[in-house]
């Protein structure tokens, strides 16, 4: 049987779902995340191996990377937990990942690391007039955007089989709350992508050769790209909420447009569109009314 | 304007209380039902859910089962009150499992 790939936070909400796809690719798969997450829909499955652990502790990350071909790297202290303690935030997203690349490197020297990271690095660009390249500089705005800057700076450092993904907002087509306040501004520019896509993207990743020693952006494509007030306006006409409920940042958010062209074209995961999201939650709202 | 699920939310309320009020010598535990039903409510006003359309059909369903109960305490014809106070708490627990929607992600 092929060694499994590990994806570390993979009993989160998007790790479940890269998990899914691997599986249906036909990959083993090992998951790795706290203990306190829910392993039911994973647990017991076939080609999928629970270790419950802690990117903080060395023995549980060694044991992580045993006989592994490769990493999807998801674990990290998200906002607003990552906002709450730097040390923290910087011992699981820099030390973690860190510790993670040295072990593996110790087993595998050759095996795909996947790391995502946040196109939040950018911080401010609102003052960019061209999409946003991965060359622009990174300037942190929170806690967690320079958690992965250091994190990036340092993985490239330590190991070279790596590629990092930086994953613009993430849109899933169910109900949500919205915040209070959203945050970006209601004429900024705004790019999120399709978490489907976003899975694609990191499955690819791991397997395609090209992607080896790559930053991408991933965001949704040109179908995607719209100002804040508009993004809100579209989800608060679904639901029949008149825009001026809504409450939007005064200062600048990290949100951008960013230029996907070589992601897109090395992994090929822009599959579905701002429209086809749109009908997605539509759908969901019909489900809902029906019930 | 007030969004329907709001004045739904007000409504059940009003209901509620008026069901109190005509439940003098009844079970202490409708009572208590009722109440905290109340006091959930007032929360669940300062969610979103209730400004939005998704809120509608269950708030319909918790109203009129609400002024059901109600014109059963006015009449004093409590035969039929459990079976009518047991439809509406599931209702009420229904609007509140909706409710509960989920956050945003952002990475």
């Amino acid at each position: 049987m092929m060694a499994p790939v590990l994806v570390t936070g993979g009993a989160g909400s998007v790790g479940k779902c890269v998990v899914q796809q691997l599986r249906s690719e036909g990959h083993t798969v090992r998951v790795f995340d706290l203990p306190n997450m829910d392993y039911s829909d994973l647990e017991g499955e076939k080609g999928i191996d629970v270790l419950r652990g802690d990117l903080t502790r060395p023995d549980s990350v060694e044991a992580a990377v045993q006989d592994i071909r490769a990493v999807i790297h998801l674990a990290a202290l998200l906002p607003p937990a990552s906002e709450r303690s730097r040390e923290l935030t910087f011992a699981v997203n820099v030390e973690g990942t860190i510790r993670l690349a040295e072990a593996l490197k110790k087993v595998n020297t050759d095996a795909p690391f996947v790391f995502s990271s946040s196109v939040s690095t950018y911080g401010d660009t609102t003052g960019i007039k061209q999409p946003v390249t991965i060359d622009q500089p990174q300037q942190a705005l929170d806690i967690y955007a320079e958690s992965k800057i250091a994190a990036e700076r340092l993985l490239f450092e330590s190991y070279s089989n790596v590629s990092i993904l930086r994953i613009s907002g993430i849109s899933v087509p169910s109900i949500q709350s919205p915040p209070e306040v959203w945050p970006f501004m209601a004429d900024q520019r705004i790019e999120f992508v399709h978490r489907d896509d976003v899975v694609t993207a990191l499955c690819a990743a791991v397997q395609v050769e090209k992607a080896k020693g790559h930053v991408f952006n991933i965001a949704g494509g040109n179908t995607w790209r719209t100002t804040g007030k508009a993004y809100v306006k579209d989800y608060f006409d679904l639901l029949g909420v008149p825009i001026d409920e809504a409450h939007f940042q005064e200062h600048p958010g990290w949100c951008d447009w960013y230029d996907t062209e070589e992601s897109q074209r090395i992994l090929s995961y822009q599959k579905t569109t701002y429209q086809a999201y749109l009908d997605q939650v539509q759908a969901e709202i019909d489900k809902m009314m029906q019930e | 304007m007030i969004p329907k699920g709001i004045e739904n939310a007000d409504a059940i309320i009003e209901a509620c209380r008026l069901t109190l009020a005509g439940l003098d010598s009844a079970e202490p535990e409708w009572k208590e039902v009722l109440q905290s039903v109340i006091s959930a409510i007032e929360e669940l006003k300062t969610k979103f859910f209730l400004k939005t359309n998704l809120a509608i059909p269950i708030t319909n369903a918790c109203r009129k089962d609400a002024v059901d109960l109600q014109s059963l305490a006015e009449k004093q014809d409590l035969s039929g009150f459990p079976e009518a106070l047991a439809r509406f708490r599931g209702n009420i627990e229904k609007l509140f499992k909706q409710a509960n929607m989920e956050g945003i992600t952002i990475t």
